[in-house]
């Protein structure tokens, strides 16, 4: 009697196992067909992460793609020698990494395609900070020799980004300025970095880990301000508002701005957020004019020149009536530059080249 | 404190091991009852006093009402406990609707809102204490004379933010029997709490980030967009209502209770009654026994039965929130149900019985029901009047040029389509769930359950929008 009901137990236990690694490798191939792909992304202590040479990344999402990262991580084809065109090196956040379309439908793929003397190099990465953008141009300057750099930047980017605790902005105790301003590693990425073996091979773990992480991080929080109360009295916290003595949002802005345009020609490109309206109409979102603002005076104390793409997307909705941000299988309009986007942006960059041309070498002079 | 929270699974673990420690039923009633306090204190605790008042005056009242020495007394006792409750009830969720229309009515200038924070589920738990006192005072049941469990009655944290709404006569005898928790009932309740999961955060949660973007602006929005808004709201508050009622009804089969059903499939409905029969059960049987029939039912003619109908549906409507849109969207079933009295003993008159009716006349019948049905959620949807008559001009005139047809709304309402027809066509399958225990060891309970809960972690969205009934 207790022989079969071990046996049994056996059976059962055997089944549960059978079942739990017929979900599990359901659950990958189900993730694979119609979520997403293995992480390709690499801890890196001075950005947070990067993608991995050679690696590819498949995402449904937002929008539907395929991608192959390039040897040197980017989304882009390899770097091959200029042969007397103008090369733009783009360096941005998510906007300007475009992994919400295929590679050849992307603004920076749009320009080369409306002007063949442009070689425009994509360096975006999603989520950059504003503060890393240099740290990606200094790694790619070697590589890339671009004649210009263009810095994109979102309203994210300009409004929300430097503001973060994590952004830090040192001053030099006697003159008050700025010294640097850089943006802390999060640590998300360093738990990352531990399952990076596991994210690499399998996309179940992947999507699980985007899925919960949020979870472990609130969690981590909470944990985190348990234990700061216990440790010290409620009197001595740190009281609520903004740090005393941080510099200004906009001082920030042309420190950052200031040190993009230490070497190579360099051009800022704001990406504008819309407002809708009924009869194929759009203009800017206030508050997108509010942070463009403040960035076209800072990008002026930086001496830097500031190009907008807001008649650009404005104009392609006016002529399709559809926005040139958002997704079906997302937001709409929302999130990140779609198609029409991509165009009406790749047609301003085509024309800021054409503008800064006096400025730069005869391979990007008008043609 | 929302269900689908990680607060709430710590705070249930906690209630089922201290449920597990204390022996005995009187104990286990305390702790529930601590336990819908702290529930409801998660989200204010200062209204745990008004819970707390409701079921003082509804425990008080309901004994004195009982113990009155004529009939006088006990209908003033009763009348004091209704006015108590009504006026509660009137004073946090209808006081700035009156103010602000009598202001409007009469011109009176300077009138502003009052500061008044709406207490979570305050309509629900009005009409469980309004039920007991109508049916003591009716004689149908007894009086509770245990305040302990006549508290619980009211507070019961399962229901206690949306329902279903409660019955003394259902709720209250179950606290008699031993109060424990069973591994058939723990089983089977589990398992309507994942299926409650899967119609709240995977369904409805993904259609709310469609209907949202769309009702922010349907002006901007093609015919094709909104008619699929449309759609893809009327099956959003089926699943997140439904879906949080399956998880109360869950949560509390866990705990040794049962819960009454609230939601039969209400979009198969061949004509509005039986919508009405199918939709959120425990209101509608509510407004019909403490309602509609003490208006007098169907006792006096046709006109008045017109008449009745209307009035508990605008009050139906009304329930649901302090808003125009509320009334009318409660005054249209209100007339339509008036219609489909009207054409029904039309019909009969010739001879013509909905039993012989063919199934041409009853795809129709379901058809129409369910164009109804879903038109008259614009209003319970929409921000605003003027919204509403942007949406419903929108469906039939193109001013906005955006089309947006989403994906993951498509893919639900697909999803929704195939499950009412197996439950139409299949019941035999849909009738397997939930798995009974001595199935939990089998290949299908193990592949259908470990699926549910993967593709739940996998495709949950990650900003869970709150329960659209909690805000009634």
């Amino acid at each position: 009697m207790k022989a079969g009901g071990a046996r049994a137990a056996a059976r059962t236990l055997g089944r549960g196992v059978l079942a739990l690694s017929a979900i599990v490798c359901g659950g990958e191939v189900l993730v694979r067909l119609f979520i997403g792909g293995p992480s390709p992304q690499v801890y890196d202590p001075e950005i947070g992460y990067a993608y991995r040479p050679y690696s590819e990344l498949f995402q449904a999402k937002e929008g539907y793609a395929r991608l192959r990262f390039n040897s040197l991580g980017l989304n882009d084809a390899d770097i091959v020698p200029k042969n007397g065109r103008c090369r733009v090196l783009v360096i941005g956040d998510s906007y300007t990494a475009a992994f919400q379309v295929p590679r050849e439908r992307n603004f920076t793929s749009a320009a080369e395609q409306l002007d063949n003397h442009l070689d425009v190099v994509n360096a975006g990465r999603d989520g950059l900070f504003l503060g890393d953008m240099h740290t990606v141009f200094n790694r790619l300057a070697g590589d890339v020799k671009p004649d210009l750099v263009v810095y994109v930047l979102s309203q994210r980017a300009v409004e929300a980004d430097i503001l973060l605790p994590g952004f830090r902005v040192l001053v030099a105790p006697g003159s008050g300025q700025i010294t640097d301003a850089v943006m802390q590693v999060e640590e998300k990425e360093l738990l990352k970095q531990i399952f990076a073996p596991v994210l690499r091979v399998s996309a179940l773990v992947t999507r699980l880990s985007a899925q919960l992480q949020p979870m472990v991080v609130d969690a981590m929080k909470e944990l985190e301000k348990w234990r700061d109360m216990l440790a010290r009295p409620v009197t001595e916290s740190h009281p609520a508002g903004p740090a005393v003595g941080r510099p200004s949002s906009e001082d920030v802005l042309e420190f950052v701005f200031r040190r993009f345009a230490a070497q190579t020609p360099v051009a800022l490109l704001y990406i504008n957020a819309l407002q809708y309206r009924p009869n194929h109409r759009a203009a800017v979102a206030p508050s997108s004019a509010d942070a463009e603002a403040a960035a076209r005076r800072a990008a002026a104390r930086a001496s830097v020149r500031f190009f907008n793409t807001a008649e650009y997307l404005i104009a392609s909705v006016t002529s399709s009536g559809q926005p040139p941000y958002g997704f079906d299988n997302a937001v709409r309009p929302g999130g990140h530059l779609n198609d029409a986007g991509h165009r009406a942006v790749g047609r301003a960059l085509v024309d800021l080249v054409r503008e800064m041309s006096p400025v730069l070498p005869s391979a990007c002079s008008a043609k | 404190m929302i269900f689908t929270s990680i607060t709430f699974f710590v705070f249930f673990t906690v209630v089922l091991v201290l449920f597990g420690l204390i022996r005995g039923t009187s104990g286990r009633i305390w702790l529930l009852l601590v336990a819908s306090y702290v529930f409801y204190a998660n989200w204010n605790a200062w209204y745990v006093l008004l819970i707390f008042a409701y079921g003082l005056w509804g425990w008080g009242l309901g004994l004195a009402m009982h113990n009155a020495r004529n009939a006088a007394l006990k209908k003033l006792y009763f009348a004091l406990s209704i006015v108590l409750s009504l006026g509660t009830l009137a004073y946090f969720k209808y006081a700035n609707f009156f103010g602000e229309n009598i202001a409007r009515l009469f011109g009176i200038r300077g009138w502003s809102p009052l500061d008044i924070v709406l207490p979570v589920g305050i309509s629900f738990f009005t009409f469980h204490t309004m039920s007991y006192l109508i049916d003591l005072y009716r004689g149908h049941i007894p009086p509770s004379r245990n305040p302990v469990k006549f508290f619980l009655f009211v507070s019961f944290f399962p229901q206690l933010v949306a329902g279903p709404i409660l019955r003394a006569s259902g709720f209250l005898p179950q606290l008699d029997r031993p109060v424990r928790v069973t591994w058939p009932n723990a089983v089977s309740g589990a398992q309507l709490f994942i299926g409650g999961i899967i119609q709240k955060s995977l369904f409805a949660d993904h259609l709310s980030i469609f209907v949202d973007q769309v009702y922010r602006s349907p002006e901007l929005y093609s015919p094709g967009t909104l008619w699929l808004a449309l759609a893809a709201y009327s099956m959003q508050i089926f699943c997140d209502f439904a879906g949080y009622s399956l998880m109360a009804i869950g949560t509390a089969r866990i705990l040794g209770f049962e819960l009454p059903e609230n939601f039969r499939m209400p979009y198969l409905s061949q004509s509005i009654a039986e919508f009405w029969r199918r939709w959120h059960i425990s209101l509608s049987t509510w407004l019909r026994d403490y309602l509609y029939i003490p208006l007098g039912g169907n006792r006096h003619g046709p006109t008045r039965t017109q008449v009745n109908m209307l009035i508990t549906m605008l009050l139906g409507g009304l329930w649901h929130g302090a808003s125009w849109n509320f009334v009318l969207w409660g005054g249209m079933h209100g007339v339509a149900l008036g219609v489909q009295r009207a054409w029904v003993g039309w019909r009969e008159s010739r001879g013509w019985s909905a039993e012989r009716s063919g199934p041409g006349y009853r795809t129709a019948s379901w058809a129409l029901t369910l164009l109804f049905c879903s038109l008259a959620w614009v209003p319970f949807r929409s921000p605003s009047f003027d919204a509403t008559l942007v949406v419903l001009r929108g469906l039939f005139r193109e001013s906005g040029s955006m089309t947006w047809y989403h994906t993951p709304s498509v893919l639900i309402l697909g999803a929704a389509v195939v499950w009412h027809l197996a439950y139409q066509f299949a019941p035999a399958i849909v009738n397997r769930l939930p798995f009974r225990p001595d199935e939990l060891t089998a290949w299908p309970a193990m592949l259908v359950l470990g699926y549910s809960i993967l593709i739940i972690v996998l495709l949950a969205p990650l900003n869970t929008s709150p329960f659209i009934y909690f805000q009634f």
